[in-house]
């Protein structure tokens, strides 16, 4: 049973910022990480995202374009070089004392989080909004 | 609908035609009969017929009653039967004598459309439920129109009764 | 004699603003739920269209023209894209459009529970 109007859409956008915001998180926290598992800095994860075929159109049922849902295409790595910091007590300073830093930068990702956050509350409010529509259809018949 | 079905046996046992009945649900006949107050066994054991009463059940016959009635308690009637027969005259079907036949075909289309809205509306309740559509709005649309529809069924047919009752208490 | 209490003008109007509303719901959102990826391009049910035939159905007198009116879903041509990733969606004037879209179909169902309580205290007489 599918009640609520376009909420295919909405989940699958609130999936995928939920997503965006995890990775973005992660990136914050490994801002200052200069070793990870294989002894390199961290390196700050992109997320992207793609649409994907939610209703498939046909003229019959109105729908003579089809709708589309987003979808996570992938989390890729930023392979730009991170800033290289003169910090010889650093254990991972090499021998000119130099210390390879991940390539974060906090502001931009602050600026990504709150657009993320911003197209979560949107999407957020859309839910509701299905939700209230659908309340609302329900109430055909009753008495007001 | 079964419901609805044994409401439409009752019609055609009511008009004449006395096919349906067989069907009729056990539990549903007698909810039926106990609302009408135990016509339906009458009209079924044979003491009285409804299908006769029916086609005796005409517009000269209940002016000639009513003109008898209102002569005996010493109304003068001449001019009045004159205004009932041209209210009548705009009544085509239900003026001759054999105005049953045509009113049971419009009491059985009433059935069977009432019986049409509530096959679409449970259509569009099993086709919500198994997910081949998402349109509830239209979902109970229909349903609101099937229990309108059913609604004003059960109404026609209190009516009938009520007049039915008149009918036989005139007789007697 | 059922058919002549649901085939009256303004409540089949109503049924099919209720589709449209339903349908420009779906779209909206679809919409705002791809602000964020490129190149997607925002869909609407165009009001206008949906309306001119309706009106023309009405018109006509015929409810089967009336029944076969349906809304339909397709690109909106006339958004422009402000944005260097060829999106042209507008988060805000998205919700907007969704929250006005939401209270039409708020105002349509009422009319429809308007109508069925007239029928009703009709038929029952109470």
């Amino acid at each position: 049973m599918n009640l609520i109007p376009g909420l295919q859409a909405t989940a699958s956008a609130l999936d995928a910022e939920r997503t965006r915001m995890n990775v973005v998180a992660e990136n914050i926290a490994n801002a200052f990480t200069t070793r990870d598992a294989n002894g390199d800095p961290y390196k700050r994860k992109i997320v992207s995202f793609e649409s994907v075929l939610a209703n498939q159109g046909d003229v019959q049922s109105g729908r003579s374009a089809p709708l589309y849902k987003v979808q996570i295409s992938g989390v890729t790595q930023d392979d730009t070089p991170g800033k290289i910091v003169y910090n010889p007590q650093h254990p991972d300073a090499d021998e000119k004392g130099m210390v390879h830093m991940p390539n974060v930068e906090s502001s931009r990702e602050m600026v990504d989080l709150i657009i993320s956050s911003r197209a979560y509350e949107a999407n957020l409010q859309v839910a509701r909004t299905s939700r209230q529509m659908a309340k609302q259809a329900l109430t055909i018949g009753n008495k007001s | 609908m079964s419901f609805i079905n044994s409401l439409q046996g009752m019609g055609g046992n009511l008009f004449g035609s006395s096919k349906a009945i067989p069907g009729m649900d056990k539990d549903l006949k007698g909810m039926l009969e106990g609302a009408l107050g135990g016509e339906g066994k009458q009209g079924e054991g044979g003491g009285m017929d409804v299908s006769a009463l029916m086609n005796n059940f005409s517009v000269d016959k209940l002016q000639q009653t009513a003109k008898n009635q209102m002569e005996r308690m010493g109304i003068d009637t001449s001019g009045a039967s004159e205004t009932g027969r041209s209210i009548f005259a705009e009544l085509p079907q239900m003026s001759g004598g054999g105005g049953g036949d045509s009113f049971a075909s419009m009491l059985t289309g009433l059935v069977n459309s009432v019986d049409a809205k509530s096959k679409a509306s449970e259509q569009a309740a099993q086709d919500l439920m198994l997910g081949k559509s998402d349109n509830i709005h239209q979902a109970m649309i229909s349903m609101q129109e099937a229990s309108i529809s059913f609604d004003l069924l059960v109404q026609v047919r209190n009516k009938l009764v009520d007049s039915f009752k008149e009918l036989s208490r005139m007789q007697a | 004699m059922i058919e002549g209490i649901f085939t009256n003008d303004n409540y089949m109007l109503a049924r099919k603003t209720l589709d449209y509303n339903n349908m420009r719901h779906e779209a909206l959102a679809a919409n705002l739920a791809s602000v964020e990826v490129p190149g997607y391009k925002r869909m609407d049910v165009s009001a206008s269209d949906f309306q001119a035939q309706l009106g023309k159905a009405l018109q006509s007198g015929n409810k089967n023209a009336m029944d076969s009116v349906t809304p339909q879903i397709s690109m909106d041509l006339t958004a422009v894209s402000s944005r260097r990733d060829g999106n042209n969606v507008e988060m805000d004037k998205e919700l907007m459009e969704i929250n006005s879209n939401a209270l039409e179909y708020e105002y349509v169902t009422r009319y429809i529970n308007h109508d069925y309580q007239m029928i009703r205290s009709a038929i029952s007489g109470q």
